[in-house]
């Protein structure tokens, strides 16, 4: 099936094709439970997620990563990571032979394991989202050449490191959300953020973040989808802190009546909606905007993929987690 | 987390966020969907006094009689009530109802405008001296229009509309659509139109058919929007342009 889907992307591809695809491919995940299925058979997990760490745990349930991406035959890229001088190269390769990976630089010289430094993304690309994507897609096309038939996909830790520690995260957004409008299905995407970073994105980032990955992955490669409404649901809970129950829900009415903009429109057009409360509610919709990205911040942060525990969280209309797991 | 109270409708009237802005060089009208009408009472003679306190001229247009309002309005707010009248600073009036007004809705707007009004020239309209000499600043600033008369700061127009029935509601849906435009007639004043709702949630949330349409209508025309609830679950104001 998987196969059927990239011959498809790659001959006949078209923006709307994508939109109806995905919708497509959600329904059948709660409905039929294929996605493991197609984990299973490809090898892979085609979907670009989101993980987040605390700074202790966050290089060593990477290595995890990589070592089960090759039992499983998977590629890897480990690009969350400085390594460029030998020393930090060095204490990569001992991170990933620590947690069991025998061979670190025969992988690196086959190719199953392409190490790349952290900062690479902005020297290379710097503000340029479409540079950015160009040189992720080179990466997947040099491994390609270089692999052939011999693995089954490729499993890429990113970080958006490089951009956040230079304040120009609307950069690394611009190409998380290009990513997303057209996922290179022939690989699974993790972006491998710091719960410190959370406290430096805005309202809108926070929104984007869960609409431009298809999955917030958390304790236990535990995968959790949000549809729009339930991203909705977030920002409502974060607002009704402020302002109380009713008053939220007329409020969110009002924008509907006033300005069109429905409940579910409002995760795919945060800008907007942000724009719409500095209007209704001047100075004070920072408050409210602020607690509402409070929620936010949360939820993507909830039981962070090192931590064991308690399950998601299952607030009103809180879809149940997926089943589909990697790793 | 912090709380706001800005938002609270009796802090946004109290607070003058209504005359906050002008939009356009006219000032901005608001509407109040209530569902108590002592709650909505507070908040509509709480735009007034705050508007009495700055020194504003102020109208209040309902259907109750003169003296059951003065009653209300002085039991609300401690104010010298015949001496602000006597001045020309205060305006109450009693108006019927704008759907059965002889010669149709317009035409009663247009006697409330100038009931709201008084002349600057001759004298005719009412208060004119009076008002000249409490005001006479701000009729100098209008002396280009000696002749025309001049309307109030503020005003509150209250219940002026029944929304009871489905047709009354469609009446007044129609009297939004066709004569909100005349409210030029009250460009320089800042308006409080006030509507009773039995279940503002569920009219906001489209279940309840032609009320909700109704205040979709309203919604669109306004450039404030006041939503009390029940006096215990409190409300909200928001602007809307």
């Amino acid at each position: 099936m998987s196969y059927r889907v990239n011959w498809y992307y790659e001959r006949y591809y078209h923006p709307l094709y994508d939109k109806i695809w995905q919708v497509l491919l959600t329904n059948l995940h709660h409905s039929l439970r294929i996605r493991p299925l197609m984990t299973e058979n490809a090898g892979y997990h085609p979907h670009h997620n989101i993980s987040f760490g605390d700074e202790g745990n966050y290089y060593q349930v990477a290595f995890d990563k990589v070592r089960d991406n090759l039992s499983r035959g998977l590629a890897s890229v480990y690009a969350i990571q400085s390594i460029a001088t030998e020393d930090t190269r060095a204490a990569v390769i001992r991170g990933m032979e620590k947690v069991g990976i025998d061979n670190v630089a025969q992988h690196v010289e086959s190719g199953m394991i392409v190490l790349i430094d952290n900062n690479t993304f902005y020297s290379k690309a710097g503000l340029n989202t479409q540079a950015l994507k160009n040189y992720w897609r080179s990466i997947l096309a040099n491994m390609n050449r270089k692999l052939k038939s011999s693995y089954n996909g490729v499993s890429a830790l990113f970080s958006a490191e490089s951009y956040v520690n230079r304040n120009l995260y609307d950069t690394f957004m611009a190409w998380e959300i290009l990513e997303d409008r057209r996922p290179a299905v022939q690989s699974e995407l993790f972006c491998w953020y710091k719960k410190q970073w959370l406290d430096r994105l805005s309202f809108i980032h926070l929104v984007r973040l869960f609409t431009s990955h298809n999955s917030t992955v958390h304790k236990n490669w535990n995968y959790k989808d949000w549809s729009d409404s339930e991203i909705v649901d977030l920002i409502e809970q974060g607002i009704e802190r402020i302002l109380g129950p009713k008053p939220t829900q007329v409020l969110i009415e009002t924008v509907r009546m006033r300005y069109g903009l429905s409940r579910e429109e409002i995760a795919s057009r945060p800008e907007y909606f942000e724009s719409i409360l500095h209007k209704m509610l001047e100075d004070d919709a920072s408050t409210i905007l602020d607690s509402a990205a409070d929620v936010l911040k949360k939820a993507l942060a909830y039981e962070a993929i090192h931590q064991n525990g308690r399950a998601l969280p299952t607030g009103k209309n809180r879809g149940r987690p997926s089943d589909g797991r990697l790793g | 987390m912090e709380k706001i109270q800005e938002t609270s409708p009796l802090r946004f009237v109290y607070n003058d966020k209504i005359v906050s802005e002008n939009i356009d060089s006219r000032r901005r009208h608001a509407v109040l969907f209530y569902e108590e009408p002592e709650y909505a009472a507070q908040i509509c003679f709480g735009f007034v006094l705050a508007g009495l306190d700055a020194r504003n001229s102020c109208g209040y247009v309902s259907k109750d009689p003169v003296e059951y309002v003065r009653n209300e309005m002085m039991a609300v707010g401690a104010l010298d009530y015949e001496q602000l009248v006597k001045e020309g600073i205060l305006k109450v009036e009693q108006f019927a109802d704008l759907y059965d007004y002889p010669g149709g809705a317009k035409k009663g707007l247009e006697e409330i405008a100038a009931r709201l009004s008084w002349n600057t020239g001759t004298g005719k309209g009412g208060n004119g001296a009076a008002a000249r000499k409490t005001r006479a600043e701000y009729i100098r600033l209008q002396a280009k229009n000696q002749d025309r008369a001049i309307v109030l700061d503020r005003a509150v127009l209250k219940c002026l509309h029944k929304v009871r029935l489905s047709e009354e509601v469609k009446a007044n849906m129609s009297l939004e659509k066709k004569h909100h435009t005349n409210f030029h007639m009250f460009a320089q004043t800042s308006l409080l139109v006030s509507y009773p709702v039995r279940n503002i949630l569920a009219t906001a949330k489209g279940q309840s058919e032609i009320y909700s349409d109704w205040m979709n209508v309203l919604i669109r025309k306004y450039d404030t929007v006041i939503y009390a609830f029940s006096s215990m679950d409190g409300g909200i104001a928001l602007n809307l342009a």
